[in-house]
């Protein structure tokens, strides 16, 4: 058994990588909470934030305007937009006409926009195929408390991270917009009764989950400095894993699962035998044992079975 | 197929290769002599899709360049013309790619594989066929030395002279004692670490601790905490460059004081132009001459700027160039037969090529052991002998840990 | 109606022109006629409404003279490729396929279970074979009658998951199980680590091993044609089989709780033994796959079983048509080789086939060969 600091500061690494989780499952949560389907490009869609945030960066360096505070909310702002109407298009494209079809057929035609979405950035990216360096805009160095280095960057990560959480908490609880996606996700017909746009709410639904998965593309590459095309197959995995950890169509969780799912994978490695090897075994286990003995989730609403 | 039909062949895919890859439409223009000259067609296959692509890709431009050269030179008896397969890594594809090369007739050799799993997937389809194949960057000692097919040689060297190298001057001539090992689960990475561990066991170093990793990991900091602990004075890196190059930013961001120590793997221009100033002081070991100090490797990557390729040829781009230039040299040797060029190439004995000598053992293996000691210093690779480090000038991270 | 027997006769020998043309055209000139052909032949049949129709009732009327045929030209397939042993082991693959998607047809296409894990049953196959070939010394016929057991044996695993969840959930338990697979696979040690198994001994028939080169007729055939006409025996027989089962009370019980569960167990239907029974079935044709696969290559490792084949045995059945017997045939023959036809197109191809997958889900989401409505005489 490690010393009680390592522990904790397993459990403090898994969190950095839960909240990255958790803002790409949010977006699993949403599109499965408007449209009862699997978004499954959302993962390649994570990537594409992080490249394009990465291009506003190099353009913002060339123009001049390499400052930090001035470039980072340009950043977000840029990528978040760009990502939020590629997910938007993707939604018109690939989900929506398909949404009254099987839930097999969006499955495979996600994945297979996301084959597409990878690859584009794998051929058409100046040199796609290689890990690109994230520029380090965040403050560098840290501090230890109680045996666990904590670096200032990861406070402000996560500080973002926190903050897109809840503005999307604001968003859906407090404006006209989230109050029709809440209707839609409740009962989509009956909303439409009471005056909701259907088709504009399920835009904004997807823009919304995009644009979280440009953050945390975005603060995947400031965490470590470095962001690959591949990155989005293994985290539209996860972030799936994720939202149906928390309970599909559950924001909250989705944030939860996300942690979890971060700190299960820190945990494993460091507490069993060779636990990098089997580290993902430990993780994928837990969530089928979720699925099968609470299949609505941690905080999922128990299913009404029509008997 | 009649040697007449080869030449609308190739315009179609001169074609398509000059609209799909960019840059690859300079390298197939054809000369005037060609045109009289009989036809013969040479198979390459590498990763040319996946997180391996960026190998395969400088692989693929290298050994077009080479191809390109030889078409150019009036002496040369044949006209040459490539197929070119992508292997994505996988073996099922590999096996496809090498019955596709291999039941085409007029396809006289291939320069193949840069994945372990791959090149060894494929030994017997090639062996099969009778199909002379040159594998130029797959390092498993196994795809040479589980056989003695006739067909099958190697011109990189494989892990184990390279491990030893390492293991040997890691501890004896920097004077590391302790080492965290990490390696990616892949043929590559689990053999690397073994033969490293064995040889560094041999040397007197100690491993603390030896952790294998998913390839195309993202998040090192569970296996870096973990082996931290342990205070190791190398961290010790067994895979390929997108994973190096992670495990070494976050080691610095962990603030693991630890010298940072990799494979053949990781060392490419991207690693340091990725990784940045994390990159300073990293070691990393490769089988062959340094290129850049060989008068035909200068010559090489001048030639390769100048064709203005999208993508850097990167570590084994030299190793395929010599491939097909000696594969070419066989069969103008014996002519189109694959029996006889697999021959040829097996009693192979080349004095300078630009990765230095080339001489194949009865397994086919390039014997030339020469493993070439590189650091990486102001965002390059430098020989290790060249560096500020040897001349005392820098210090090593390792070093001044230690003394901290 | 002998103009019936002509009609089906020459519709099919022009397929199998075309089919031959396209894989074997080389120049660009050839390829684009065929191209063109192909193009053509489909626009007539589509736009020429009275040919539709004359065709339709000349293979309906026709059936096992067609049938015939079309067994007769796919024992000719070899003969007609046999300058490229490459397209003989590309068509075996296809039959592969033939067979597997018609077992996880019957789970997820007749009873709704949702198993995105066929990579993993497949594996399961492959694998069985290795270790009881190479580590224990059975003979490799014996293997690949086991092997499909294991593949059901390990199936068990999931039978609670299968009855505690279904739809996204159940996509999600079976992908986890794929990678969980994987990764066991990878890194324990009795499965040969990221090697895997190598040097699986060839299948044998009195005494004749399969990768010496047949002789038919005097003309000598690819290595791979001995593995051809075995794995089309295999891939008939389970289209017969399936094909039964799927018009049997057994599979109108399935596709009725596949519609609805509640209804179906009004009805008398057991959910527990149909979905199970279903999945266990399934999992023994898509085991059996893998395991023909291993003598096939002579080997196995962990990429051949990862999730993105998963992905590939999905897309033979959705781009087929769901729940359709021949629909799977199809998009089987369609998917294998297709990717292979488009080499050349090099780090393209991958972009390429998710377009068109994408292209054709939105074009035609019901399938190339839909599904019948069942009718019963």
């Amino acid at each position: 058994m490690p010393p009680l600091e390592l522990l904790l500061q397993q459990a403090w690494n898994g969190v950095m990588l839960g909240v990255m989780y958790a803002l790409v499952a949010v977006g699993f949560t949403l599109f499965f909470g408007v449209l009862d389907v699997i978004h499954f490009s959302h993962g390649d869609i994570f990537m594409l934030g992080a490249f394009a945030g990465l291009t506003v960066l190099v353009g913002l360096k060339a123009a001049g305007l390499g400052g930090p505070l001035l470039a980072l909310p340009l950043t977000f702002a840029a990528s978040i937009l760009v990502t939020g109407l590629v997910g938007v298009a993707a939604e018109r494209v690939c989900v929506k006409p398909l949404a009254r079809a099987s839930p097999l057929m969006t499955l495979l035609a996600t994945l297979s926009l996301g084959l597409v979405i990878r690859e584009s950035v794998l051929i058409f990216y100046p040199r796609g195929a290689d890990p690109k360096p994230f520029p380090q805009l965040l403050p560098q160095g840290g501090f230890e408390v109680g045996g666990v280095a904590i670096r200032y960057e990861s406070l402000v990560i996560l500080g973002i991270g926190l903050a897109a959480m809840v503005a999307v908490d604001r968003v859906i609880n407090r404006t006209k917009m989230g109050a029709a996606i809440r209707a839609v996700a409740q009962e989509p017909e009956a909303a439409q009764m009471m005056g909701v746009n259907l088709d504009r709410t399920v835009d904004a639904t997807f823009f919304l989950g995009s644009g979280l998965a440009a953050v945390a593309g975005i603060l995947s590459g400031l965490y470590y400095s470095e962001i690959h095309f591949i990155m989005g197959i293994t985290g539209g995995v996860i972030g799936f894993s994720a939202a149906a950890i928390g309970g599909l169509g559950n924001v909250y969780g989705a944030i939860v699962g996300g942690l979890l799912f971060g700190v299960l994978q820190t945990t494993a490695a460091a507490l069993i035998p060779r636990g990098s090897e089997f580290r993902d075994v430990v993780a994928f286990a837990v969530v089928m044992l979720f699925l099968v003995f609470k299949p609505s989730g941690i905080l999922g609403e128990k299913s009404v079975e029509r008997v | 197929m009649s040697s007449a039909e080869h030449r609308t062949d190739l315009t179609r895919r001169e074609l398509l290769q000059g609209t799909s890859a960019l840059g690859l439409g300079a390298v197939l223009v054809p000369t005037a002599a060609w045109a009289q000259k009989p036809t013969v067609k040479l198979a390459f296959i590498g990763p040319l899709t996946g997180g391996t692509a960026s190998n395969g890709l400088g692989g693929r431009n290298s050994f077009l360049l080479a191809v390109q050269e030889r078409n150019a030179d009036p002496k040369t008896r044949y006209t040459y013309e490539t197929e070119v397969l992508d292997d994505e890594c996988k073996p099922t594809v590999a096996v496809q790619a090498a019955l596709k090369a291999t039941s085409d007739p007029a396809i006289v050799a291939g320069v193949t594989h840069y994945c372990s799993v791959t090149a060894i997937a494929t030994v017997d389809t090639y062996h099969k066929a009778g199909m002379p194949a040159m594998v130029w960057g797959a390092v498993l000692p196994e795809i040479t030395y589980s056989h003695k097919y006739v067909e099958v040689t190697r011109v990189n060297g494989t892990m184990i002279n390279q491990n030893n190298v390492a293991a040997d001057f890691a501890v004896k001539t920097l004077g590391f004692k302790t080492f965290a090992l990490v390696h990616d689960t892949t043929d590559y990475g689990r053999a690397h670490a073994k033969w490293f561990g064995e040889f560094l066991e041999k040397a007197g170093g100690k491993i603390l601790s030896t952790q294998g990793t998913a390839k195309d990991q993202k998040d090192y900091t569970a296996e870096l905490t973990r082996a931290k602990a342990d205070k190791p004075e190398v961290i010790w890196y067994g895979g390929l460059t997108p994973d190096g190059v992670r495990v070494k930013v976050q080691m610095d961001k962990l603030g693991v004081r630890a010298q940072f120590q990799g494979t053949s793997g990781i060392k490419s221009d991207t690693f340091n132009e990725t990784a940045g100033p994390s990159s300073e002081g990293t070691l990393a070991f490769v089988e062959g001459a340094p290129t850049e100090k060989l008068p035909g490797g200068r010559r090489f990557l001048e030639a390769y700027a100048k064709a203005a390729f999208k993508e850097p040829s990167e570590a084994y781009g030299p190793f395929a160039y010599v491939a097909a230039n000696l594969v070419i040299d066989a069969i103008e040797a014996m002519g189109p037969d694959r029996a006889k060029v697999a021959e040829r190439l097996k009693r192979t004995r080349n004095p300078n090529t630009i990765i230095g000598p080339v001489e194949f053992d009865e397994y086919g293996q390039n014997t030339v052991s020469l493993i070439s000691k590189y650091v990486s210093q102001d965002g390059k690779w430098v020989l290790w002998e060249d560096s500020e480090y040897a001349s005392g000038k820098r210090t090593l991270p390792g070093h001044k840990f230690k003394k901290m | 109606m002998s103009r019936d027997l002509a009609l089906v006769w020459l519709a099919e020998a022009a397929v199998f022109t075309l089919v031959v043309a396209g894989i074997l055209a080389e120049r660009p000139w050839a390829l684009g006629a065929t191209g063109a052909a192909i193009v053509a032949a489909g626009a007539l049949v589509r736009f020429v409404p009275r040919l539709g129709t004359t065709l339709a009732g000349a293979f309906a009327r026709r059936r096992p003279a067609a049938l015939g045929a079309g067994v007769v030209l796919a024992l000719a397939l070899p003969l007609a490729l046999r300058s490229s042993p490459y397209w003989t082991f590309v068509a075996t693959l296809a039959l592969l396929y033939v067979t597997i998607g018609q077992g996880l047809n019957l789970q997820i296409g007749t009873a709704g279970v949702i198993n995105l894990a066929g990579a993993a049953f497949a594996g399961l196959g492959g694998y069985s074979v290795g270790l009881l070939t190479v580590a224990a010394g059975w003979p490799s016929w014996l293997a690949v009658l086991v092997g499909p057991w294991v593949a059901v044996a390990v199936g068990t695993i999931l039978f609670v998951p299968i009855l505690k969840t279904r739809g996204h959930y159940l996509a999600l338990v079976t992908i986890a199980f794929v990678f969980i697979f994987n990764i066991l696979m990878n890194n324990l040690e009795f499965t040969g680590g990221p090697q895997g198994i190598k040097n699986i001994p060839t299948l044998r028939l009195l005494g004749h091993a399969f990768t010496t080169k047949p002789v038919l007729a005097g003309v000598e055939l690819p290595s791979h044609a001995n593995f051809y006409y075995a794995a089309l025996v295999m891939a008939g027989l389970t289209t017969w089989v399936l094909r039964r089962l799927h018009d049997s009370w057994l599979g109108l019980a399935l596709n009725t709780l596949r519609d609805d569960e509640i209804a179906a167990r009004c009805c008398g239907v057991s959910i527990t033994r149909g979905k199970l029974l279903a999945f266990s079935i399934g999992n023994f044709f898509i085991g059996l796959g893998g395991a023909f696969y291993a003598v096939m290559v002579g080997f196995v490792s962990p990429p051949d079983f990862d999730f993105g084949y998963s992905l590939v045995m999905l897309s033979v059945i959705i781009i087929g048509g769901v729940d359709s017997i021949p629909g799977v045939v199809l998009g089987a023959c369609l998917l294998v080789p297709l990717p292979e036809r488009f080499r050349f197109l090099h780090e393209y191809r991958l972009l390429l086939y998710g377009v068109v997958i994408v292209v054709m889900l939105l074009y035609r989401p019901q399938g190339l060969w839909p599904a019948q409505v069942r009718r019963y005489r």
